[in-house]
């Protein structure tokens, strides 16, 4: 594996285990927003104050001034009010800013990438699975099935995915379930044409002729023999298409169509901040590069475990 | 009344009125003439007619091409509205109370023909007829007939009296007989409106190119010759807000209808632009499905509604641009009972009642919260009643669905709460969201909200005569209401107008209809 | 023809799947307006939308074969006119997005090679594959916020300046050239790292050959048997390939247009869908199929007489 390659594994395994261990971290709950005034949209790596009062409610406020012994006066946004001089102040640094409710970014970034990550990982997986059973029944089968199920797959390529993605998840009730299984079944096509691709190969060698001679069906075929010598495209493919999948659903998040809030999803907040490029650039700015991060660490994964380079001009971009 | 005296009378109730929005400061030097208006929006007209359209940035501008017999103005907190005369120059009712008979005053369509009673007349078949499918046919409700007396005088005849006669009589543009006619009714919602290019307003249609751009061009044969003031008006349409407001400071764009609240302070900072914000006869609620226990029990309603604190999410989420809603009759309305004020914040007492009916640490009561996708101020308001209610031991969790899928949840009975809202357009529909005869399926009362006192002081309502009956019995139902609390009441959020510099004299003062004062815009040069 | 066979297979498939999700013209109605329920069941009506769906698609499928397309609800024209709005727009988007990509690909392409596995290789590598991963509905909200807002270079919206049909021809044209010039570059840009890949390898092979070889023993320059010799070899497949993703450019125009405001087929598609305007569903559907299998066809066509070696190197890895 190349420099790169590891780099990229690392990238991936850090976003997941992220991903993973999010309801553990010590991270606001995304969804909840503490005060709309005060921490509305915070830049990145800027501060607020956290007041507890004796009576044990929290308010927040952008600056504390506290004269001696007398009360803590706290502003919040424009006005100052006067707290108990009892209260406890303690400060609160946002790393990534705030969105417009007050709610903070990373914390909202973390758990987005639980849904992206796993909507991406899950449609990946149905993909590579329905593509692997359809290129190896292609490929071994021979004959009338390969041309058919060839064909099927030259049509599958020639449909407008995202018009169809966008049609069928605006139509029925967006979810994940939905999101996974029309991603999967859209990209499905190209596992199958490499699948076959390899098994054709495969055929010719001797172990698999002395399989076949041996009474083996195709299906054992299939499992014993061939597959674990496509292991090394299959993989390659998986991380390809896991880049992909990730994107696709941040298209669908992003045009309202992805998994419903208020689960925060990549494409969902580049959504929310697209309305607030101007004053709060950093609600769309950084989960794009989150998830293009994610997608070029798939890319380097994928490049060094092939090798060399691949072309695929008829790939259609999310 | 000659029309200019109308117009001066108009003129000065509107003066004397205290209308709704704040007034536009930047009020006239003199009015300069010429120029063109550039207005915002994010949706794209879907028919050039009204009774086919669905979609208000159509609505809004065909009101400005097929003028009405007369326009409701903005005084409609302490009584019913006044008019003042369009396309109709006086009016008067018959002694028995169901007659009501208009004047028109000598307009013309833009292609020279004369406005003639005829012309109501077919407006009002064409308003009632099946085929056509009008959604806003139920203000004609009352009316039997609508008679030709002569050219200019028209009769509408009812079959009872009650405050908002002139108002169901004269809702809807009216519209040219001779080129409408061409359409048989069956047609109407399969022709192509946009090629039809005549008028009795201040303004035209002269060109749509479809997602893009809406043109209107000044009416040369408008009966008011000095306005407009400006030569055209273009429609921007731009689904995407943000980018609309930085067209707004750059100055390409001199008006945008409905920007978030989110945004007001930013704008208003920006120098030459001015925030207009107006009252939209709309309030938001919960509504608790009345058919699941415990929502079927007032006092836990009540003791729900005493946990959440509105004014927070009207201070927080709407920053500040809107009001506590005390219950279905809009606070800018004259139905509304001033001395009727919502329930207070008082979590403390929430928690007594819930105790009382059983729900407590070891116990608490489950609630799922559903609202429509899309929507994200609605979306942050669950997120705030989850919290809120969180401190008085109350679960929430807050579920986005589309708003179809949320309509049929609803209608099955199959959910515990709603986030929802009603808009109204000139009269206020209670028994067909309160009336027990309205529960599902297929009625408007989602909540299978059924109280025999209210469906009695609503008959009462429904034979109330004049407006101060109907006041009392609007109290009454109300009052009710409030104690019932079929919905948790949460605000009335106002809409916002901005407008750029170049744009002067912009005045939002009649409900519901932002563009109605377009031809006194003008542009400073 | 196998093209005509798809094309009513994807729309078919299309038609069951709106069907059979709940919703109708009705829903155009906003559901804040309490309306008596026969409204509802009148507007349904109207619009003839009670009919049983078979019934609906017989009539849809007779009146589309003779050119009818039905009425758009949502626009108030016939869909027919309402597409012929909107198809010369997409086109001219995907057109000049492919110049962008070849433009560009190239360009990409031949930095890789003029020293390779020099900085410029690395440099372009890393540009490359990070224009392929990044999502392309956020790079539009970046040019836009870059290019538009902070520094008003481009107009962030829309297809042309207003008043501009009053505008003599050459005016009008570069106007739209104006508008179209962010859009068309953020679409092409992802393609184009794609191309530059291929452009790499191919100029890599050809560099190989025999009569490069010559001319660098008669002491040509390295860069002028980069630009003379091997990229008029390579040149041929390269504009060939680009064709093939043409398709993929007019599917992945739909985001674009429709953070743009470009009011083209795939804004339409959207709106149409938000909208339930079934029949500009259907219609932008079969018309973004027919150009892509069109486009696909044409490209084969194209490579297969431009250069038959290459024939089998697009589909399979290298």
């Amino acid at each position: 594996m190349t420099r790169a390659a590891r780099l990229g594994t690392a990238v991936i395994g850090i976003w997941v285990a992220v991903a993973v261990a999010a309801p553990v971290l010590p991270l606001t709950d995304p969804a909840v927003q503490p005060d709309g005034v005060a921490l509305r949209t915070l830049p990145p790596l800027t501060h607020a104050w956290e007041v507890r009062l004796p009576d044990g409610t929290i308010r927040y406020a952008n600056e504390v001034r506290r004269e001696g012994t007398g009360p803590i006066a706290a502003r919040r946004g424009e006005t100052w009010s006067d707290l108990p001089a009892e209260a406890q102040v303690r400060k609160r640094l946002f790393v990534l800013g705030t969105d417009l409710f007050g709610r903070d970014l990373l914390s909202r970034l973390v758990w987005g990438a639980r849904s992206s990550l796993l909507a991406g990982g899950l449609a990946a997986a149905v993909a590579l699975l329905l593509g692997t059973t359809i290129g190896l029944a292609a490929g071994l089968a021979g004959g009338v099935t390969d041309r058919v199920l060839m064909r099927i797959t030259d049509g599958a390529l020639a449909v407008p995915r995202l018009f169809l993605l966008v049609l069928l998840a605006a139509l029925y009730r967006p979810s994940l379930p939905l999101a996974v299984l029309t991603i999967g079944a859209t990209s499905w096509m190209v596992a199958a044409r490499l699948v076959r691709g390899e098994v054709l190969t495969l055929s010719g060698r001797p172990f698999v002729h002395a399989a076949r001679s041996a009474g083996a069906t195709p299906v054992r075929i299939a499992l014993l023999h061939v597959l674990p010598a496509i292991g090394t495209l299959v993989a390659v493919e998986a991380s390809l298409r896991f880049g992909q999948s990730v994107l696709l659903e941040g298209s669908l998040s992003f045009l309202g169509l992805g998994v419903p809030p208020p689960t925060p999803t990549w494409g969902g907040l580049i959504a929310e901040g697209r309305d607030r490029l101007l004053d709060a650039w950093w609600i769309a700015t950084l989960p794009g590069i989150a998830l293009a991060g994610v997608v070029v660490a798939t890319q380097w994964i994928a490049d060094g475990v092939r090798g060399d380079i691949v072309i695929r001009p008829r790939e259609e971009r999310p | 009344m000659s029309l200019r005296g109308a117009a001066l009378a108009a003129a000065i109730v509107l003066a004397t009125a205290c209308g709704h929005g704040e007034p536009q400061a930047k009020a006239s030097a003199a009015a300069q003439r010429g120029g063109t208006l550039v207005v915002g929006a994010i949706t794209d007209a879907d028919a050039w007619n009204e009774y086919v359209s669905q979609q208000t940035t159509a609505i809004n501008l065909l009101r400005r091409i097929y003028l009405r017999l007369a326009q409701e103005q903005g005084d409609t907190k302490d009584h019913p509205p006044s008019f003042a005369p369009l396309l109709a120059s006086s009016w008067s009712f018959s002694p028995d109370g169901l007659t009501l008979t208009m004047k028109l005053g000598s307009h013309a369509w833009s292609d020279g023909a004369p406005v003639t009673a005829r012309d109501v007349r077919y407006t009002w078949t064409a308003q009632t007829s099946p085929d056509v499918a009008w959604t806003g046919v139920s203000s004609k409700e009352r009316i039997k007939d609508v008679h030709v007396v002569d050219d200019t005088t028209i009769a509408f005849v009812f079959d009872r009296a009650y405050p908002e006669m002139l108002a169901d009589a004269i809702e809807g543009g009216i519209v040219p007989e001779h080129v409408f006619g061409k359409v048989p009714f069956k047609e109407w919602r399969t022709y192509d409106w946009s090629t039809v290019r005549i008028g009795s307003g201040p303004f035209l249609l002269s060109s749509w190119t479809p997602g893009e751009e809406i043109a209107l061009a000044r009416n040369p044969g408008y009966a008011d010759g000095k306005l407009p003031y400006v030569d055209a008006v273009v429609v921007r349409i731009v689904p995407d807000i943000g980018n609309l407001e930085t067209q707004l400071l750059a100055k390409t764009v001199d008006l945008i209808d409905g920007v978030p609240a989110a945004d007001a302070k930013r704008l208003a900072a920006s120098p030459g632009v001015t925030l207009v914000p107006y009252d939209n006869p709309m309030f938001d609620y919960i509504g608790w499905n009345g058919t699941k226990p415990p929502f079927d029990d007032p006092a836990v309603r009540r003791a729900l509604t005493l946990a959440i604190d509105r004014q927070a999410i009207v201070d927080d989420l709407l920053f500040g641009y809107g009001r506590v809603s005390a219950g279905p009759l809009l606070s800018s309305w004259w139905p509304a009972d001033a001395t009727l004020s919502p329930w207070p914040y008082d979590p403390r007492e929430a928690i007594r009642i819930l105790a009382a009916k059983g729900y407590g640490p070891g116990h608490p009561l489950e609630v799922e919260l559903m609202s429509n996708a899309g929507n994200r101020t609605r979306e942050a308001v669950a997120v705030k009643i989850q919290e809120q209610l969180a401190k008085v031991g109350v679960q929430v969790t807050p579920r986005t669905l589309e708003m179809r899928a949320l309509r049929e949840a609803s209608a099955a009975g199959k959910y515990d709460a709603y986030l929802g809202g009603w808009r109204f357009s000139g009269k206020l529909d209670l028994k067909g969201i309160f009336g027990s005869a309205s529960r599902p399926p297929g009625g408007n009362n989602v909540v299978a909200y059924a109280s025999r006192e209210t469906d009695r002081l609503i008959e009462a309502l429904g034979t109330a005569p004049d407006w101060r009956t109907a006041k009392a019995a609007y109290a009454g139902v109300a009052r009710q209401l409030h104690d019932d609390q079929p919905y948790t009441f949460l605000y009335e959020a106002k809409r916002l107008v901005a407008v750029g510099p170049r744009a002067r004299d912009v005045v939002v003062d009649v409900p519901a209809d932002p563009l109605a004062r377009l031809e006194r815009i003008w542009i400073a040069r | 023809m196998a093209a005509v066979l798809l094309a009513s297979a994807v729309l078919t498939l299309t038609f069951v799947l709106v069907e059979a999700a709940p919703g109708s013209a009705a829903d155009l109605i906003p559901a804040e307006r309490p309306l008596p329920p026969e409204a509802r069941a009148r507007l349904e009506a109207a619009y003839g939308l009670d009919r049983p769906p078979l019934a609906r698609y017989g009539t849809w499928l007779s009146c589309a074969v003779r050119g009818d397309l039905g009425w758009s609800i949502s626009r108030g024209r016939p869909v027919a006119v309402v597409l012929a709005g909107a198809l010369p727009a997409t086109l001219l988007l995907s057109g000049l997005a492919l110049l962008v990509q070849i433009g560009l690909g190239v360009a990409l392409g031949t930095l890789h090679v003029v020293r390779p596995r020099g900085p410029f290789d690395h440099a372009a590598g890393v540009l490359g594959l990070s224009l392929a991963s990044i999502p392309t509905f956020w790079l539009a909200l970046m040019a836009i916020l870059a290019l538009s807002y902070r520094l008003p270079l481009f107009p962030p919206s829309s297809s042309r300046s207003i008043g501009a049909d009053a505008w003599p021809l050459a005016a009008r044209a570069l106007d739209t050239l104006w508008h179209a010039a962010l859009p068309a570059t953020v679409l092409g840009l992802g393609a184009a790292a794609a191309l530059a890949r291929y452009v790499r390898a191919g100029l890599l092979r050809a560099l190989g050959e025999e009569f490069v070889r010559a001319a660098r023993a008669r002491g040509v320059p390295p860069s002028r048997l980069v630009t003379r010799h091997a990229l008029r070899a390579t040149l041929p497949p390269v504009v060939t390939l680009a064709g093939v993703s043409l398709p993929a450019l007019v599917s992945g125009s739909l985001v674009v247009e429709v953070v743009f405001g470009w009011p083209g087929m795939g804004r339409l598609a959207y709106d149409a869908v938000v909208a339930r305007d079934l029949p500009v569903v259907l219609a932008t559907v079969l018309v973004a199929t027919v150009v892509v299998v069109a486009g696909s066809l044409a490209a084969d066509l194209g490579l297969a007489w431009a250069d038959p070696r290459a024939r089998g190197a697009v589909s399979e890895p290298a």
